[in-house]
């Protein structure tokens, strides 16, 4: 299920035969895809189709039932939960939620040197939140939230950036503006970017690569094969047409 | 006024201080990960450890760990039955332990020689041995959360992320727990399931609706018990009241009296 034949490839994740799932019940079965360097990866499906599986499964946190994840040897991830799994009764700062992301770098003494807090205030300046360091993390906006949860994971300076549905319950304006927030991070701070949403039309003008997963597997296609009415009315069992207004791709159902 | 300034007295000001200030620390955690079910059910089991120790003959306080680090074991062990919640295992676990520690202590003559009361506890029975066993447990605390609280308080507050991060997750919080379940079996038969359960979550809900950040949450937290310890065991000498009940209720005077002054004023906690 190769994506297209590309390039100077670089494979830093590779699916080989993977099947997946909770307590012998696969949820996804038979899985074959790589993840180059630099690609913007995005993993769209419906609810409940899996995909958070599939990102449990790349950041190693789920074994497979069967076949094997490889991954390239010291590859550091930056993993962006779903903001809404956080509970909001810990009272901790914005500062303190991106300190977080430094914690697996820490010395044995345990604590913050000034490298690390530079990190912290680079990553927040990325995010626009060099302002709000001390504000509480449970007072933000969703959309705020969303960049700070964003900056805790560049603050660990990682390789790759996996992020769960980021731009859930947010409005049109949140949601483009979070979207373009990581655009501009995949090619200024040139980091791999692996995106997982139940939405194609919050993706569709970002990525390089759709991962669709349906029906119990997955499978991958480059955006040139994805952006046809037939390949997407036939993946999704409804009339879809597809066009381009002002450069920007769109999708209309029916 | 003399008899507070008996050594019994102050074994049990000192016991009292040193373990609510314990259990204040660690209720943060209780709070914040929404345990406090299973903080009590850790207590109770505890208090059946030293019931249980006492009738076969062996160290109240060996038997307590014994029985307290196992449940710790079971209660953090990933879950998978869907017919019967995680709840439900911990209320069983709670109502069985209890009721067989009440049943132990009622068939053992010895129980009332050595004024065990394992739900009010028997500070004031507090000795020198005891209170060195209380000093090494809070040490110990000490050094392991000063060693590893940013990553409790990460796998505490987002443990898919610490795990991808390359943290070991499932240890940390089982850490967390160990070092809940051994407060409470080291220090049940010096405090009762009471004192150590009502210092697990009272000071600690004092400490959230007073101020917004960890430290100083923690600091309110520890304060308040130590403030409220003092208190309410020189209440229980001057009134002739069971000393652990008299310190919980001047916990919860108090936590009633802050509660109110915050509606009052219509203040968020401190930005600290």
């Amino acid at each position: 299920m190769a994506g297209g034949e590309r390039t100077g490839r670089e494979p830093v994740i590779i699916f080989d035969g993977v099947s997946l799932g909770y307590g012998g019940a696969i949820v996804l079965g038979d899985v074959s895809y790589e993840i180059d360097r630099g690609d913007f990866l995005g993993i769209i499906g419906p609810n409940g189709s899996g995909k958070t599986t599939m990102l449990r499964a790349i950041l190693g946190n789920l074994k497979p039932i069967d076949g094997s994840v490889r991954v390239s040897p010291g590859l550091r991830f930056g993993y962006v939960i779903q903001r809404q799994a956080l509970d909001p009764i810990f009272p901790l700062s914005v500062g303190e939620v991106v300190e977080m992301g430094r914690y697996p770098l820490l010395g044995p003494r345990r604590r913050l040197t000034p490298r690390d807090r530079e990190a912290v205030a680079h990553s927040l300046d990325v995010v626009g939140l060099a302002e709000m360091r001390d504000f509480a993390y449970r007072d933000l906006s969703g959309g705020q939230k969303q960049r700070a949860l964003l900056a805790r994971s560049l603050a660990s300076e990682p390789d790759i950036l996996l992020l769960d549905e980021p731009t859930n319950d947010l409005d049109v304006s949140g949601e483009t503006r979070i979207m373009d927030l990581i655009h501009d991070i995949h090619h200024r701070e040139n980091i791999t970017v692996v995106i997982v949403s139940h939405l194609l039309h919050v993706v569709l003008n970002h990525v390089d690569r759709l991962l669709f997963i349906k029906d119990g597997g997955a499978t991958l296609h480059p955006m040139e094969e994805v952006m046809s009415s037939g390949f997407l009315s036939g993946l999704y069992g409804v009339g879809i047409s597809v066009s381009e207004v002002n450069g920007k791709r769109s999708i209309v159902m029916g | 006024m003399e008899i507070l300034t008996e050594k019994f007295i102050l074994y049990a000001l000192a016991a009292g201080v040193m373990i609510g200030s314990l259990c204040a620390f660690l209720g943060v955690f209780v709070m914040l990960k929404r345990i406090v079910f299973l903080g009590i059910t850790l207590a109770e089991v505890s208090a059946l450890g030293v019931a249980a120790g006492l009738i076969i003959g062996i160290d109240p306080m060996l038997s307590a760990l014994v029985l307290t680090v196992g449940a710790v074991f079971l209660f953090w062990l990933p879950y998978r039955s869907t017919s019967i919640s995680r709840e439900g295992l911990i209320g069983f676990t709670y109502v069985s332990a209890a009721a067989l520690a009440v049943i132990l202590i009622a068939k053992n003559p010895m129980a009332e020689s050595k004024g065990l009361d394992l739900v009010s506890g028997n500070l004031l029975y507090v000795g020198p041995a005891d209170l060195a066993v209380a000093g090494i447990l809070t040490l110990a605390v000490a050094v392991l959360y000063a060693l590893m609280y940013r990553n409790f308080l990460f796998v505490s507050f987002d443990p898919e992320t610490a795990r991808a991060s390359g943290i070991n997750a499932g240890l940390y919080d089982f850490l967390i727990y160990l070092s809940i379940g051994v407060t409470a079996g080291v220090t049940m038969k010096m405090a009762g399931v009471l004192f150590v359960f009502g210092s697990l979550v009272i000071p600690p809900l004092a400490g959230l609706l007073l101020f917004r950040r960890m430290p100083h949450i923690i600091a309110a937290s520890v304060v308040f018990s130590i403030v409220c310890s003092i208190a309410g065991i020189v209440i229980s000498v001057l009134f002739d009241w069971p000393t652990a009940p008299s310190i919980l209720v001047t916990d919860c005077a108090l936590l009633v009296v802050i509660a109110a002054l915050k509606m009052l004023l219509g203040g968020r906690p401190a930005r600290g």
